[in-house]
Order: structure tokens, then C-alpha cells, then sequence
């Protein structure tokens, strides 16, 4: 059971609102300029991270986007992930990046600045499918009224455009004053933090992907600073320094070239050997260019084989031929009537011709002959 | 059903003289009085024309005259199976036990007389040694996949650090390839995968591989026997030509023949030989002087005592006969024939007693076997028996000629297959053995392979990696390298077990498959594998030779029955599904792999973080420029800004 529109008829905030109320648990897709999934548990909003979606990870995106994530700890992230299909989620606590108390918070910004992007967006098809199962096994650091997020969502809306017309470009180069002159007033926590992050000057897009909080919670605390008389603003007329790029350590080039050539330098050595050494030392080899195999046998003594089957040959056609004799009364005109009467089969009387067999008929068809010449 | 052979034989009748009364075709009978005048010891070619008329028959539907006509092929001929073994057959089809007694027969005459056991003896020795080598090769072929891994890891070790090496699988290829290129022959093949894969194979397998080369090597030992035979296969052999009195009458043919023996060596069993044959024509001066002469070279030459007793019997001289009869009794006191004929002799002479008493003594020294074998004898039923060469005495040719010829008849066949003598395998296919020995022990101690206790990879000393209380590969090792949670490590380990075990079995498999019983090998059943290599390679010999390598060239039955062709490859195709149908190994399920003290030891820190947690220990602090403390959200990762 569920129920699907669009931004239009009614918004988004109403949808969540009715959810809350109706305290329904299941799936709510939202579809406009993105897409995300909005997990609900008893009316309560619990993740937005739709792990059916393996590629797209919002609260990844999340961590790297406000510089949560190093690039060589993401990257040493993405490999556990691929290697072991552990959850974000575990990895990080696991492994000790974050704490559960700091994932959690963490988790609930993410689902904050979500929740706050889709609402921005003017418009979107949502579908909600409800049911409990669908949350079932949802990972979930968090379990937020809907109310606190549409009214904290609110608040950024429309607080927003102020901050954006305080620092409108993300070039703009922000660095703490030397010397304030006076003592720094007591801040919260984001504007300590943010006043740590700028000993160094940087930019104001430096200051977010390394700002590990919210967008709009950067410019908060940035706005608050610059009201405190913290901080100096200047344009960007000078290029910021580049972020110094953490080197990765790429090993050096092994060439493959080497143990291809010595490869091949082996067979054709293998193929040499075959061909000259081994029919020298172990006759008759198998030569494949140097000779068709009859040669290297009549070298080694084996043609014996040839002449003994020469000699069995021999036996069964005069067998034959006697055999004919005994049930016709004499010897056929041809020894191919041997093979047309059934007395032998056709490959007997072909290997006799190959083998140089004649056969001749004397004495009135009363005896014959059988010789060998050149095969 | 096992009183029926014993009835049969008690019921059985003699086979009277008047066998061929149930021959009516003229040409047949012509044939039959034209060759009888010759004096042969059996009809080997009315035989061979009464089977195919009987063959004939049967297929026309007329089985009880099929029936008489083979009864009558089997009892003028005691060196064709054919007439026993369709005589089997058709009992068969009957559902008649009675068609064991005929196998029995037409084994019997497979291995009678010498020139059919010497084809039997050597065509066993050629499919045992042929299937029992096929297998070998195939066997160690299989290990040498299975092994692959382990055999090119230290190659790989060693130069992987300077060069871009292809996978083992590759090097493995490329060594097949090295080696198919080389072309060595099966011997020197054995010996070099026995050299390089005993150093990794299993006590089981080693054990196989011991006992067919064991096999092999007994079997060389004894080539040097088999070769005694060769020249009764040689129809141009001097063994042979004289072999053939026993089998043909005194035909111009066959005296020729005899007289074109030039090796001075064989003079008397040649003398002996033409004496008999001259006997048979009715020429009795040539054959006493044959025959003499005979004795002359050769004093203790009993069957021509025995012959030459004959020709004064038809003398008349019946004392100069009964002397050469006792000479024969004096040398041999078993001779059935010469008692025989001293009973006919003594009958001329009136001595009735001494006569019953040789004729006892005959009849007890097997005359009757005699007579079968010499079928004619039935038919003309002679006053006295004539002797040809007894089957020790052709033996002893044979092995003379072949000692004389350093003829080789196994060498002949297997040369152009193994390059080497097939006498030297005793000590060349154990050579392989012991190099492969010495190999595992000449390798020093640190390039000892074992596996990785994950993934199941090839690890030498200086690769493993212990740091976990495990022995992990390089592989493994760069998985979980710089991570401290167990329960990540154990997921990443997991995954890779998983997907590389899986991958380098179903990888063996899909090459072990190409060579039967390979598969079975990779999961050890290596009695499985090896019978199914050996059926197949059995069945391969089979097909490639259509049979037997060597086939009586007098009987065959015509045309060659398909089955010498289905069967072998049903039995081809079989092994191949065989091989099919084994099923991947199952790898050891082990769900936790790394020691269960760290197990345990991350369970403890993990209850420590909590009661941590709980008791509101775990906040950490950072100061501030200005000196004071405030919350870190992010502590644990403030360094890495």
C-alpha cells in the first residue's frame, strides 16, 4: 500500500508531515533534480540512504564533499568496501575513523542537508510504499522527528540567500585577523572548529570540502565569525595557494617485455632441440621440417615394423585369395573382387596397392602370384 | 547353470570322421580332397570359408544351419577362434550357458599354439604397457596442472621484482608448450614432470605414480621375453616359415619357403622341417635322407626320430621304425605320439600286449590332445601320427633367431614413440623418481612451499607473511595490511578466500577436465582419477590400433565390426563425462580465520569502549588558540585536515 504524486498538488512537506502524523514505517522515493530514498520508522525518519543503490551513497557523498574522508583514507574505504561489501558504516566505526557518537551526528547533517535539498527542489514526483519490511535491516544512526527537520530545513531556506549574498563566490580568500585587538569572544563549536581551520588563509571552497559539517553550517559559523570581527575577507585577485595534492606512491615500471622474450627465446630453443637434437640422440624423433618421419625411421632401424606388416599383409590376401579359390573354384581376375565379395575389406586391398602388391593369375586361373615391388 | 558345462562336456560326442558330410558345395569338397592330398594338420582355409558361409546364414536367419556350419569350421581347425566365438555368440543370443564352453574354446585356441601365444603374449605386453605409459604420462600431466601454482612460485618470486611476470597459469602453458615443442618422446616426458612435480605431490599420489612406474619397470624387465616372441610375428622370419608345417600340408609353397632358409644355425629343425614335409607329399626317400640328415646335427631331435620311424613304417620295416620310435621314448618318456605309434607298429608285428600297454601310454600322455590340435587326423585317420616342431621347440627358435638378429619386436613398436629401448625403462621411468627425490632434498629448507592459510596460494618462508598468528600470502597480507579492526580484516579475508579459491579451482578444474580423471585428482580421489585415466587410455590404445596390434592375418572376421570402433570411443566418451560430472571441490568453510586470541582480544576492547561510552569517559578533547577546551566532534580524524 502506498501512494504517489507530484511537488505540485502537494509539497514535500506535507507528504513528510503526513507520514509523521500517520506514523507510518516504508520507503519515500523522491525524484526531481536527483533522486533519494527517505526511511521511515513509526512516522520517525530514520536514513536516507537507500542501500538497494550500491554506486550512490549519500552519506559518502556527504563525508566527501565537507572533507570528512582523506582521499587516501577514502581510498583505502572504497577498497575494503569493494573487497569485503562491508557497510560505510562499519568500516568507519570498525576501523576507528569516527566514534558511533560522532557518526551519528554526522549521519543526522547528512539527513538534514538531504532532506533540505529535495525540498528546494521545484519539482519532484514522490511515491511512498509503505510497509515495515522495507526497513527491515536499514542501518540507522539516527531517529529524527520530521518536524525538526522540516523546521531546521526552513530555517536554512530561508536564511540561506542572506549567507550567499555575504560570500557570494566560493573564490573569496578568508584568513583570520592577525591580530583582533581584543579577547575572542566565546564560540560554539563549529566556529571554533572553523576558526582553527583558518590559520592558514584559504578559499571559501577550500574552507567547506575541509569544513566537516554542513554547507549551510560553514556559512553560519563563517557569517558569525566575520560579525565577531575574526576574520578578513578579500576578493579573489590573487590566486589561492594550491592545496597541496597528497602524492601517491606509484611503483615503478616493470617491463613485461623481458620474460616475453624469454619465453619465446625458450620455445624456439625447445622447438630447435626437437627438430635436430633430440631425432640425433634419441631416433627416430619427431622432425617436423627436416623430415616426413619415413626418413628418420629407415635411419633408426625401424622400418622392420613396415616389413612385418608388409609380410602379415601379404599372408591375409593370399588367405583370402585361397579362401576365394575354396568357394568359387578359382582364383579371382583381380584382387579387388576380393574386397567386392566381401573376403577382405576395401582398406586391406588400397594398404596392398600403397605397399606395391601385384597380383597376376597363371595356369588357366589355377594358381597365381603375389610380389612386392616398389611401394 | 553350473551343472550345464559339466553335462555338456559328459554328453559331448567325439567328432566322427564324417564331418564333412554336411558339406555340399563342390568347390568346397574339390578344395578339401585337393588339400588333403597335401597332408596339412588342418583345414585353416575351409574353416575360414565355412565361418563366413555361416556368417552368411545367420544374417539370412538361418541360425541351425549357421550352427552346422561352424561346428564343422571348429572341428577341421584347432588354430580359428572364429567359429567358437560366433558359436558364443549365438548361444548368447539364445540365453544358452552353453556359449561359456565356447569362449572357453576359442580362448583355448587364442593361446594354443605358440604362434597364437606369441601374438597373444605380445599384443597383452603392447596394451598393457602402452595404456599402463598413457596413464602414466596423463596422471603426471594432471599433477603438473594441479601443481602449477607451487611449481612456478619461486620462479615467480625470484623474478617478479625486476620483471612483469604472466601469471603461473601462463608459465605453466608455456612450459607444456616448451615441452610439446621439444618433442622428447613419452619416456623422456615421464621422467621430466615425475622430476618436477614430486617435490609437491601428495604421499597419496606419490604412491601411484611409485606403483605404475613399478608396473612399467617390471614390465621392461621382462621385454627381453616378449622380444623371444618377435619373430613368430615376422611371416619372413625363419621361426615363422618352419612354424608353418604345423599348420599347412607339403604344399610347393611352403617347400620353398623352407629351402630359402640359409642360416646354418637352423639347418636341422630346416632338414627336419623339409623331411616332414617330403613325408607328407608321399616321398619317402627324400624325407629319410631330410630327416637323417637331420638327426645327424641334431642327436636328441625327438620328432624326427619320431618321423623317421614313420617313413620305415610305410616301408614296411617296422623294426627300423619301432627304433626310431624308442629313440624318441628314450629321450622323451612322455611322448604321446611316439607310444602311439609304437602301439600301431607292435600291431603289424602280432606283439597285441605291447601294443595295448604303448596305446595306454599314449592315451594317458594326452594322444587325444594331439588329435585336436591336428584335426585332419580325425578325417584320414593315418596308421601312424607324424610329429611337427612341439611348441618348446619353436620357442627355442624364436629365441635363437631373435638373439641372433637383436631383432626387437617391442622396440619396433613403442621405438617411435618413446625414442628410448623399451628394455631400458626399468631404470630410465625410477630415474625420474630418484631425480625428483633428490630435487626435494637438494632444495634448500627456506624454498619449502606451503599455503597460505586463506586463500590457499603457493607461500614459500621468504613470502609469508606470520604477523597474525597465520600464514598469509603477499596477496592476502596487502588486503588487510594497515587495518586493526578484526572484524574488517576477517570480511576482507573472507571475501578473498571466497573469490580466489573459488576462481584458481574452477580454473584447474576447467584444465584438469581436458585429461580424464584430472578433476577427480584435484579433489583428491586419486584412486578414482587414476582408474579413469587408465580406462581411457585403454580405450584410446584400442581405437587407434582398431584392436589388437597384431591380428592373426589368416582369421579376421570380414567386414571389421563397428564395435571395435563404438565401443572404444563409448568408453572415451564416458570418461569424459565422468569428468564432467566431478563437482568442484568444496572448499573448508571456515567462517572466522584469524586466531581466536585476537577474537577474542578485539571482543574485549569493544566491551572496554563501550563501558567506556556508558560511563561518559570517551569524550575527548581538543584546546582551542585561545586556550580553552571545547568539544571535538570529529577528534579522531582532526589530524588528517
Amino acid at each position: 500500500m502506498g501512494f504517489e504524486g507530484d511537488v505540485k498538488d502537494f509539497g514535500l512537506s506535507e507528504i513528510f508531515q503526513l507520514i509523521s502524523v500517520q506514523q507510518k514505517s516504508g520507503m519515500l522515493l523522491v525524484s526531481g533534480e536527483g533522486n533519494i530514498a527517505v526511511f521511515f520508522s513509526e512516522g520517525m525518519i530514520i536514513s536516507t540512504r537507500d542501500r538497494r543503490n550500491r554506486s550512490m551513497d549519500p552519506l559518502k557523498e556527504y563525508m566527501i564533499r565537507y572533507g570528512f574522508l582523506s582521499k587516501k583514507v577514502l581510498d583505502k574505504i572504497n577498497r575494503i568496501q569493494d573487497e569485503s561489501k562491508l557497510d560505510l558504516t562499519d568500516i568507519l566505526i570498525s576501523e576507528k575513523y569516527f566514534s558511533e557518537d560522532e557518526l551519528m551526528i554526522i549521519f543526522r547533517d547528512q539527513i538534514y542537508e538531504t532532506i533540505q535539498e529535495a525540498i528546494n527542489w521545484p519539482r519532484s514526483h514522490y511515491k511512498f510504499i509503505s510497509g515495515k519490511n522495507l526497513v527491515q535491516g536499514v542501518k540507522s544512526f539516527a531517529s529524527i522527528k520530521v518536524d525538526a527537520v522540516l523546521m531546521e530545513s526552513m530555517r536554512r531556506i530561508d536564511e540561506f540567500p542572506r549567507l550567499l549574498e555575504q560570500f557570494p563566490s566560493i573564490d573569496m580568500i578568508l584568513e583570520r585577523k592577525s591580530d583582533p585587538g581584543r579577547e575572542i569572544p566565546e564560540l560554539s563549536g563549529n566556529q571554533e572548529f572553523i576558526y582553527e581551520l583558518l590559520r592558514d588563509r584559504m578559499n571559501l571552497g577550500q574552507v567547506i570540502s575541509n569544513g566537516k559539517m554542513a554547507r549551510f553550517s560553514v556559512y553560519d559559523a563563517l557569517s558569525k565569525l566575520l560579525e565577531a570581527d575574526l576574520l578578513q575577507v578579500t576578493m579573489p585577485s590573487e590566486k589561492p595557494q594550491p592545496v597541496a595534492r597528497e602524492r601517491s606512491e606509484i611503483p615503478p615500471e616493470r617491463s613485461p617485455l623481458v620474460p616475453i622474450l624469454a619465453i619465446a627465446a625458450v620455445l624456439i630453443i625447445s622447438f630447435l632441440a626437437g627438430e635436430y637434437l633430440i631425432p640425433a640422440v634419441l631416433q627416430p624423433g619427431w622432425p617436423v621440417i627436416t623430415g616426413d618421419g619415413k626418413e628418420a625411421l629407415a635411419g633408426s632401424g625401424l622400418e622392420g615394423i613396415t616389413r612385418i606388416r608388409a609380410g602379415q599383409l601379404e599372408k591375409k590376401i593370399t588367405t583370402a585369395l585361397e579362401e576365394y579359390r575354396a568357394s568359387r573354384g578359382s582364383y579371382p581376375l583381380t584382387i579387388e573382387i576380393l574386397s567386392l565379395k566381401g573376403f577382405v575389406n576395401e582398406d586391406t586391398v588400397k594398404e596392398a596397392k600403397d605397399f606395391g602388391y601385384r597380383y597376376r593369375l597363371r595356369n588357366n586361373s589355377q594358381s597365381f602370384t603375389l610380389e612386392r615391388g616398389a611401394g | 547353470m553350473l551343472l550345464t558345462p559339466v553335462l555338456v562336456v559328459a554328453f559331448c560326442n567325439p567328432v566322427s570322421g564324417e564331418v564333412l558330410q554336411d558339406i555340399t558345395d563342390s568347390n568346397i569338397r574339390s578344395y578339401i580332397n585337393s588339400q588333403l592330398r597335401t597332408n596339412p594338420p588342418e583345414l585353416n582355409v575351409v574353416s575360414g570359408v565355412l565361418t563366413r558361409e555361416a556368417e552368411i546364414a545367420l544374417d539370412k536367419g538361418e541360425t541351425d544351419q549357421a550352427v552346422k556350419l561352424l561346428k564343422v569350421a571348429a572341428d577341421i581347425s584347432s588354430s580359428n577362434p572364429e567359429p567358437s566365438l560366433l558359436l558364443a555368440r549365438i548361444e548368447l543370443m539364445r540365453a544358452n550357458p552353453g556359449f561359456l564352453l565356447h569362449l572357453i574354446d576359442a580362448a583355448r585356441i587364442e593361446t594354443g599354439s605358440f604362434y597364437k601365444s606369441a601374438i597373444f603374449s605380445v599384443n597383452m605386453y603392447i596394451i598393457f604397457l602402452s595404456s599402463a605409459g598413457l596413464a602414466l604420462a596423463l596422471y603426471l600431466l594432471a599433477l603438473a596442472v594441479k601443481y602449477n601454482g607451487e611449481i612456478f612460485h619461486k620462479t615467480e618470486e625470484v623474478f617478479s621484482g625486476r620483471f612483469k611476470l604472466p601469471p603461473a597459469k601462463y608459465l605453466g602453458l608455456s612450459a607444456l608448450a616448451a615441452m610439446l615443442l621439444l618433442r622428447p618422446g613419452f619416456a623422456i616426458l615421464i621422467i621430466l614432470l615425475s622430476a618436477i612435480t614430486w617435490r609437491f605431490i601428495s604421499r597419496k599420489e606419490k604412491t601411484v605414480i611409485s606403483s605404475l612406474v613399478v608396473l612399467l619397470a617390471i614390465a621392461s624387465l621382462f621385454s627381453g621375453r616378449m622380444n623371444r616372441y618377435g619373430p613368430a610375428l615376422d611371416e619372413e622370419s625363419i621361426t615363422r616359415k618352419l612354424s608353418m608345417i604345423n599348420e599347412a600340408g607339403g604344399t610347393d609353397d611352403l617347400v620353398r619357403r623352407i629351402r630359402g632358409i640359409n642360416r646354418p644355425e637352423f639347418s636341422a629343425e630346416k632338414n627336419f622341417a623339409l623331411g616332414t614335409l617330403m613325408y607328407r607329399r608321399g616321398n619317402l626317400s627324400a624325407s629319410s635322407e631330410y630327416l637323417k640328415r637331420s638327426l645327424a646335427e641334431r642327436k636328441d631331435f625327438i620328432p624326427a626320430y619320431i618321423n623317421l620311424g614313420n617313413v620305415y613304417f610305410m616301408r614296411n620295416d617296422f623294426d627300423k621304425a619301432l627304433a626310431g620310435y624308442r629313440n624318441a621314448t628314450g629321450l622323451d618318456s612322455t611322448s604321446a605320439i611316439a607310444h602311439y605309434n609304437i602301439g600301431q607298429t607292435c600291431i603289424q608285428k602280432m606283439h597285441f600286449n605291447l601294443s595295448s600297454t604303448a596305446l595306454k601310454k599314449a592315451r594317458r600322455f594326452g594322444i587325444d590332445r594331439y588329435k585336436s590340435e591336428n584335426p585332419v587326423v580325425k578325417l584320414k585317420n593315418p596308421e601312424v601320427l607324424t610329429c611337427g616342431f612341439r611348441k618348446s621347440d619353436l620357442e627355442n627358435i624364436s629365441a635363437r633367431e631373435s638373439g641372433m638378429e637383436n631383432f626387437s619386436i617391442l622396440d619396433l613398436v613403442f621405438r617411435n614413440l618413446i625414442f628410448v629401448p623399451v628394455g631400458s625403462l626399468w631404470f630410465l621411468l625410477p630415474a625420474g623418481i630418484l631425480l625428483g627425490v633428490i630435487i626435494s632434498r637438494a632444495v634448500p629448507q627456506r624454498w619449502g612451499i606451503f599455503h597460505c592459510d586463506n586463500c590457499g596460494q603457493p607461500v614459500c618462508s621468504e613470502c609469508v607473511d606470520t604477523g597474525r598468528g597465520l600464514n598469509l600470502c603477499q596477496e592476502c597480507k596487502s588486503v588487510v595490511e594497515g587495518l586493526s579492526s578484526v572484524k574488517v580484516m576477517e570480511a576482507l579475508l573472507r571475501r578473498r578466500r571466497q573469490n580466489k579459491s573459488a576462481g584458481m579451482v574452477s580454473g584447474k578444474l576447467r584444465a584438469l577436465r581436458i585429461i580424464p580423471g584430472g578433476a577427480h585428482m584435484l579433489s583428491n580421489r586419486v584412486i578414482s582419477g587414476i582408474v579413469t585415466a587408465t580406462i581411457f587410455s585403454l580405450s584410446v590404445n584400442l581405437l587407434l590400433r582398431n584392436g589388437l596390434y597384431f591380428k592373426d592375418p589368416r582369421f579376421s572376421l570380414q567386414p571389421d565390426s563397428i564395435w571395435r570402433i563404438v565401443a572404444p570411443l563409448m568408453v572415451i566418451v564416458l570418461s569424459y563425462v565422468i569428468s564432467f560430472r566431478v563437482r568442484k571441490p568444496e572448499a573448508e568453510r571456515r567462517y572466522y580465520i584469524l586466531p581466536q586470541e585476537m577474537q577474542d582480544m578485539a571482543r574485549e576492547n569493544q566491551d572496554g569502549e563501550k563501558r567506556a561510552e556508558e560511563q561518559g569517559q570517551a569524550e575527548e578533547i581538543i584546546t582551542g588558540p585561545t586556550g580553552q577546551a571545547v568539544e571535538d566532534p570529529f577528534g579522531t580524524f582532526i589530524d588528517s585536515v
